[in-house]
């Protein structure tokens, strides 16, 4: 397929619209900005221009944006003043993520972000921002058959097709997808922050007998209203947060095609990522407190390759909410590789000590000061010095590690309890730490790095013994002499 | 883990480390100079002025005098054919362990100091870290690089 080829133009509308949704609130500021008490026409000029200035580029450069590929590889040719060409050989691409628009499903056309190899250096990334299906499909066949020639393992056929009948390996139900949300770590955090205003409220009365004298106004109403005011922020932000987690995670699916992993999932936006199981470079099972009451977890996977999923860097959540005895069969299903029935070896009693004093390290002088100037009321604020120490001792119980011949996992956390599975041959360094004071309990701290750059998991206070077993796990047979 | 096994760096990195060391004494001499100037000019209190030239001479005398030989001495590496090892530290120490097969590449690198001595260092990259030795001599480093380019490629012919 030699012809160049446009996007369709839809992507005009789409990309336009991106744009100005950014430039909304600059341009409010501009504009109220500028126009002080009164109105003129003149106060529009800033705007205008640059509306139609977006208009204009969106439309220059999507004309200046052509695509065609040929049997091993697709070249994009872009940029208005600047021309840019980039080839990309089929077999260096690690992953595939459609998404489908509102713009997009007015007309039948896909989202397309092509992944390649995560150079560090280089972009790793194309988009195409507006393609039909066909085209979507005839482009998938290309890099299918250019993978098989190149000895590769096979893709799957359709991932176009979002219904498409094979067994789904895990879904969510509209009851989880809403326990998902409110219990997200966005909407805890808003909760947490509710909940530190409540608490507010009730020292708010001494407080003001306190400073009785100091300002009409803001021993009056406008203390209140300012409280109130904040405390709906905080509720409206925290639905929000809400709406966004259902219309994230709704119509969940995870899929398995040969060793692809296909994870389909959005409510007005639909999205399709799919992973090579090969590029998988780790499992991580996340617990914040909340969802751990009620026994509830969540999987994500480490990825080579970019920001598939629009999270974070190499991080794509397989489950977002999950029974955690449901964890293992599902992930024996995708990743067959990975066990992730091992116990973990707790940390030795020793290392307890450490754990409870370490918050109190930097916490200490901050809160004395802060109790010793709002005495009396501020005196309750030492009671926080116990919990985090008692904090510091779940996070002892919890933190533990677990090796297998080719495994190995790191558990950390009590908040948000963290446990990464790695294969031994995904491992790119080890790392053993101890300071001074851990030397003298005979504790170490262990860290290992996989793909991509700058992830890894890590133990503090793992007895040394351990620790140096781990890091003998991954030497070399003839490293052991030395 | 090493346990202070392998090779230490050139002996020279201490005078490296003397003369960063050195210069950033100088730059933060500069900032604590003028900040006690300040309080010289609008009449604070001398014992702050003593306590802020107490904190630069304990300061210039750690990273000038005390910490590059203990540094230096601390510092060990050990490249074998199927990995390499690094030990550092001196408050803290860190062993690090790179299999061979996952170097993706090897830089020799030369700055401004590091050349007067006629020293580099080596930066070895993983596809997920970046680990440097400091201060070696200019044929150690290249010595270096050349065994771990040959190295890292017989062990990825291994590994597939």
């Amino acid at each position: 397929m030699t012809t160049k080829r446009r996007l369709h133009p839809i992507a005009i509308v789409a990309g336009v619209g991106k744009e100005l949704k950014n430039m909304l609130l600059p341009l409010l500021v501009i504009v109220v900005a500028g126009s002080g008490s009164d109105f003129s026409w003149g106060d529009l000029i800033v705007p205008f221009i640059a509306l139609g200035y977006t208009m204009v580029m969106g439309v220059l450069s999507w004309v200046r944006f052509t695509y065609h590929w040929d049997e091993d590889t697709l070249q994009v040719e872009e940029g208005v003043f600047v021309r840019k060409k980039r080839a990309i050989p089929f077999e260096r691409i690690q992953g595939i993520s459609l998404t489908e628009g509102v713009w997009q499903r007015l007309v039948g056309a896909v989202h397309v972000r092509i992944e390649t190899a995560g150079n560090v250096l280089g972009e790793a990334e194309v988009t195409l921002a507006a393609v039909s299906r066909e085209d979507v499909r005839r482009l998938q066949r290309c890099i299918e058959q250019a993978k098989e020639r190149a000895g590769s393992l096979t893709e799957p056929e359709d991932l176009a097709d979002w219904q498409q009948l094979l067994p789904s390996l895990f879904t969510l139900s509209m009851k989880e997808v809403w326990f998902a949300a409110i219990t997200s770590g966005g909407a805890l955090g808003v909760v947490a922050a509710v909940m530190a205003f409540l608490s507010q409220l009730g020292d708010l009365v001494p407080y003001e007998a306190l400073f009785r004298n100091i300002q009409a106004t803001w021993n009056g109403y406008g203390r209140w209203c300012i409280g109130i005011v904040s405390l709906f922020a905080l509720l409206i932000a925290y639905g929000v947060a809400i709406v966004q987690n259902m219309v994230r995670f709704a119509s969940f699916t995870v899929r398995k095609q040969g060793d692809t992993i296909v994870i389909t999932r959005g409510l007005i936006e639909r999205k399709a990522v799919s992973i090579r199981v090969d590029r998988v470079q780790g499992v991580v099972i996340r617990e914040n407190w909340l969802r751990r009451l009620f026994g509830y977890a969540t999987v994500s996977l480490i990825h080579a390759g970019g920001a598939l999923d629009d999270g974070k860097q190499g991080d794509v959540v397989l489950c977002p909410l999950v029974k955690k005895e449901r964890i293992a069969p599902i992930a024996r299903a995708c990743l067959p590789e990975y066990d992730l029935d091992v116990t973990f070896h707790p940390l030795p009693k020793r290392a307890k000590l450490r754990y409870m004093l370490r918050p109190l390290y930097w916490l200490v002088i901050p809160i004395t000061l802060a109790a010793y100037v709002g005495r009396p009321w501020g005196i309750w604020l030492l009671l926080v010095l116990p919990s985090a120490a008692w904090i510091g001792a779940r996070r002892h119980q919890a933190a533990g590690w677990a090796i297998s011949a080719s495994q190995l996992a790191l558990r950390s956390g009590w908040f948000r309890q963290t446990t990464t599975y790695m294969l031994k041959h995904h491992l790119q360094s080890l790392e053993a730490s101890a300071t001074w004071w851990q030397k003298r309990r005979r504790l170490a701290t262990i860290s290992a790095s996989v793909m991509p750059l700058g992830t890894s998991a890590r133990v503090v206070d793992v007895d040394e013994a351990d620790a140096a077993a781990i890091y003998r796990w991954l030497q070399g047979k003839k490293g052991n002499q030395t | 883990m090493l346990h202070n096994g392998g090779r230490t760096i050139s002996e020279q990195a201490i005078s490296v480390w003397r003369l960063t060391g050195g210069i950033g004494a100088l730059v933060s001499g500069a900032i604590i100079g003028g900040i006690a100037f300040l309080i010289w000019r609008f009449d604070g209190p001398d014992w702050l002025i003593s306590i802020l030239a107490a904190a630069w001479l304990v300061e210039a005398f750690v990273w000038v005098v005390w910490l590059p030989p203990l540094r230096q001495k601390r510092w060990r590496y050990a490249i074998r054919e199927e990995e390499m090892e690094i030990q550092r530290g001196v408050w803290s120490t860190t062993w690090t362990l790179i299999p061979m097969n996952r170097v993706q590449y090897v830089d020799v690198r030369q700055g401004p100091f590091l050349k007067r001595y006629q020293l580099a260092s080596v930066a070895i990259f993983t596809a997920a870290t970046v680990h440097e030795i400091p201060a070696l001599s200019v044929e150690e480093a290249e010595r270096l690089c050349r065994l771990i380019a040959e190295w890292a490629k017989v062990a990825d012919e291994d590994d597939d």
